[in-house]
């Protein structure tokens, strides 16, 4: 990642954290305004609203720049590739040396939706004018395309660190097996899938593995192997679990879309669909991992409605009830349990809160009309929260997620 | 973040202490799992009370009904129960919530008081046609809970379920989707809401629920005049009514720093003034896209010069 992101991207955390030990009471306001004087970045901080409207009218302003000259000189696809060559470079280059090195716009919105358009018109030059070359060799430059956004997308991860590219390369990722599965003529479904578990499955330890040095890494760099960890994480769990809409299917509408052959099959997609909750919840307590306590809570709600699909427990509104009341009843007798230790901690534990999760700008107030999870009314301790307890190092734990 | 808390307590910005508990926190000595029991709670009352709904569909005849109407009715009454004697009682100021249950189990209450109207009507037809006047009921219910409790959740809950009243009570007289009534309904909704958060405010009383208010008016009244500045012949009325509705947002966002309605005004300005300029006389292609291309450039320069007004603003 580019030094004056990595330095910037340092101060910016800071101040955002300070304002977050402000809103739990830990620090007074006086406080968090000397935190955010002395740590006040080069980089221009943008509102993430108007990052959202930068990025829209950036990407509308030049698909019309690109249009104009298509239509007025009616281009054909030879025309178009040239158009792609000229603008994709030129608008990389305005976002790096114009916004980010010129005006120190870094995540403005702007400059994301430059580098990404940049991508995918370079894939487009490559794909388009394939039409006119016949079958095989339109088929093989789409596979070509999407291995330039694939490459593209890690480029703008670890160049810039934007979690979302990172997501993008995920994405691609993902298909890539099917796509390869179309080109050369796989007779086997069940081959892509398997080329996809191991995929996914390599793309989660690697991202796990950079994770341990977490501490050293760029803010954005971080972010970055968060999307890729969890990304992979759902996406091997949805793979298993779309056995289960499979079987769905089949009950509903008496039909499957793709046979799987193997006898096997079922009974392992069923334990996985059972254990990849379990395995993330247990991670993540163990290490401590917002994320993985997240996708492991999100997880085995999924799973619990979907193993029916694989275990007949009984009918549908039985199990659910009964496991409503049984998560609603773990939830309260954990809430409980932990407020009843000494100082409301159990070892590193508390049901406590800390500090309000970060949601990068956003009002949590904007949230609150639409989102299930609104945040307690909370008056901020006159001293903060005082705890006790947690005597165990923090090694291998994820920060600042 | 470890060299930061050290620079910060050497410069006496931060005290000993302060620095120690936020080393604990972010060397995860200390761990908070607030949030993940709060979601665990959230999606068990979710799945519990679809349980719930489903099995008084189908078991309705063979449990006996009055089995089955006093479980539910216990259910609720343990719930309000609950939050009565653990709640602050009513005060026009914001409440701490006692522990991270209360909400939850507020919320339990209310879906099972809509289980309740829902299983009376399917048995015993008390309203019959009018069954609509149920919604009205929850909804009026759900206002006085997040009243006396204090809760935005159900705020949310009751804002919602009585715009779908409002919503059915238009659909059941026979009008269509975005029709005129239906229109007219969701415009009277969205000034309903925007307003009561406004008075409320102003009064002092539950100041906190003004964005919820804001948010939830803000769109609905926004989306309804967008979808009047079409082809017909109110369309340039409703595409005043838009301006003055976005103006209003956007200074609203700018004054209190409050961006997700700048967002709301432009998206929404931008999506009416498009369609009624595109609904009104004949276009090329040359000319659609110069027109996007003129309005991209206007409004990145626009945010743009918003922005640096607002640097600081994250």
């Amino acid at each position: 990642m580019i030094a004056l992101y990595e330095k910037g991207d340092r101060r910016v955390a800071v101040v955002e954290e300070a304002r977050r030990w402000q809103e739990a009471g830990i620090i007074t306001a006086e406080q968090a305004a000397r935190v955010a004087e002395r740590y006040r970045p080069e980089l221009v901080r943008v509102n993430v609203f108007i990052r959202i409207l930068l990025a829209l009218f950036t990407t509308v302003g030049v698909a019309a720049l690109v249009a104009l000259p298509a239509v007025i000189f009616d281009v054909r696809e030879a025309g178009f590739t040239l158009l792609c060559l000229l603008f994709a470079p030129l608008g990389a280059w305005v976002a790096d040396k114009k916004l980010i090195a010129g005006r120190r716009l870094y995540r403005c919105g702007a400059e994301e939706a430059l580098l990404l358009q940049a991508v995918g018109m370079l894939a487009l030059a490559v794909a388009i004018p394939a039409h006119d070359w016949g079958h095989s060799a339109e088929r093989l430059a789409w596979l070509t395309a999407h291995v330039i956004v694939l490459a593209g997308a890690v480029v703008l991860t670890v160049r810039y660190g934007y979690a979302l590219a990172a997501f993008g390369a995920m994405l691609a990722l993902a298909a890539l097996p099917f796509h390869l599965a179309d080109i050369l003529h796989w007779q086997q479904p069940p081959l892509s899938r398997f080329v996809l578990l191991l995929l996914l499955g390599a793309a989660a330890i690697w991202a796990q593995l950079r994770l341990a040095s977490r501490t050293s890494l760029p803010r954005g760099y971080v972010w970055s192997l968060e999307t890729v960890r969890l990304a992979a994480w759902a996406g091997i769990y949805l793979d298993v679990n779309l056995f289960a809409h499979r079987l769905l299917w089949r009950e509903w509408l008496g039909w499957i879309p793709g046979e799987w052959q193997l006898p096997w099959s079922d009974p392992l997609c069923a334990l996985l669909t059972a254990i990849l909750p379990v395995a993330a919840l247990a991670m993540g307590i163990g290490r401590r991992d917002r994320a993985l306590l997240w996708f492991g809570v999100v997880s085995a709600i999924l799973s619990i409605i979907t193993l029916k699909y694989y275990i007949h427990f009984g009918y549908l509104a039985e199990e659910l009830t009964a496991a409503g009341l049984l998560l609603a009843a773990l939830a309260f007798s954990l809430l409980r349990w932990l407020r009843a230790g000494s100082k409301r901690c159990r070892g590193a534990f508390t049901a406590e809160p800390l500090l309000e999760p970060r949601l990068y700008g956003l009002n949590a107030e904007a949230l609150a009309a639409i989102q299930p999870l609104t945040p307690a009314v909370r008056v901020p301790e006159a001293r903060g929260f005082q705890p006790g307890g947690g005597t165990f190092g923090g090694g291998g734990a994820s920060g600042g997620y | 973040m470890q060299e930061a808390l050290n620079d910060l307590e050497n410069s006496e910005i931060l005290s000993r202490e302060q620095a120690a508990l936020l080393r604990r926190i972010y060397g995860r000595e200390l761990f908070s799992v607030h949030w993940e029991l709060r979601l665990l709670l959230y999606g068990g009352i979710l799945i519990l009370t679809t349980g719930l709904g489903l099995l008084v569909a189908k078991h309705f005849a063979s449990i006996g009904h009055l089995t089955l109407l006093a479980a539910i009715v216990l259910g609720g009454l343990a719930c309000f129960a609950y939050c009565l004697r653990n709640g602050g009682g009513f005060s026009p100021e914001r409440l701490a919530a006692p522990d991270a249950a209360y909400d939850y189990v507020l919320l339990l209450g209310c879906l099972l008081l809509g289980t309740l109207q829902g299983y009376l009507e399917l048995r015993y037809q008390l309203l019959a046609q009018n069954w609509n006047w149920w919604l009205l009921v929850s909804a009026l219910t759900y206002l006085l809970c997040a009243h006396y409790f204090d809760n935005r959740l159900v705020l949310s809950l009751a804002l919602s379920t009585l715009g779908a009243w409002l919503g059915v009570k238009t659909s059941l007289l026979g009008a269509r989707p975005w029709d005129g009534g239906l229109r007219d309904n969701a415009l009277f909704f969205g000034v309903l809401v925007v307003g009561a958060g406004v008075i409320q405010a102003r009064l002092g009383w539950k100041r906190h629920f003004l964005p919820v208010h804001l948010h939830l008016g803000v769109n609905v009244l926004l989306a309804v005049l967008v979808a009047g500045v079409g082809p017909s012949t109110a369309g340039a009325t409703y595409l005043a009514g838009l301006l003055l509705a976005c103006s209003c947002s956007a200074l609203y966002a700018l004054r209190d720093r409050s961006f997700a309605f700048l967002l709301y005004s432009v998206l929404y300005g931008y999506l009416g003034i498009t369609t009624f300029v595109f609904n009104r006389g004949h276009w090329s292609s040359e000319g659609i896209i110069l027109y996007f291309l003129v309005s991209a450039a206007s409004l990145l320069t626009a945010l743009v010069a918003v922005h640096r007004r607002f640097r600081s603003a994250e």
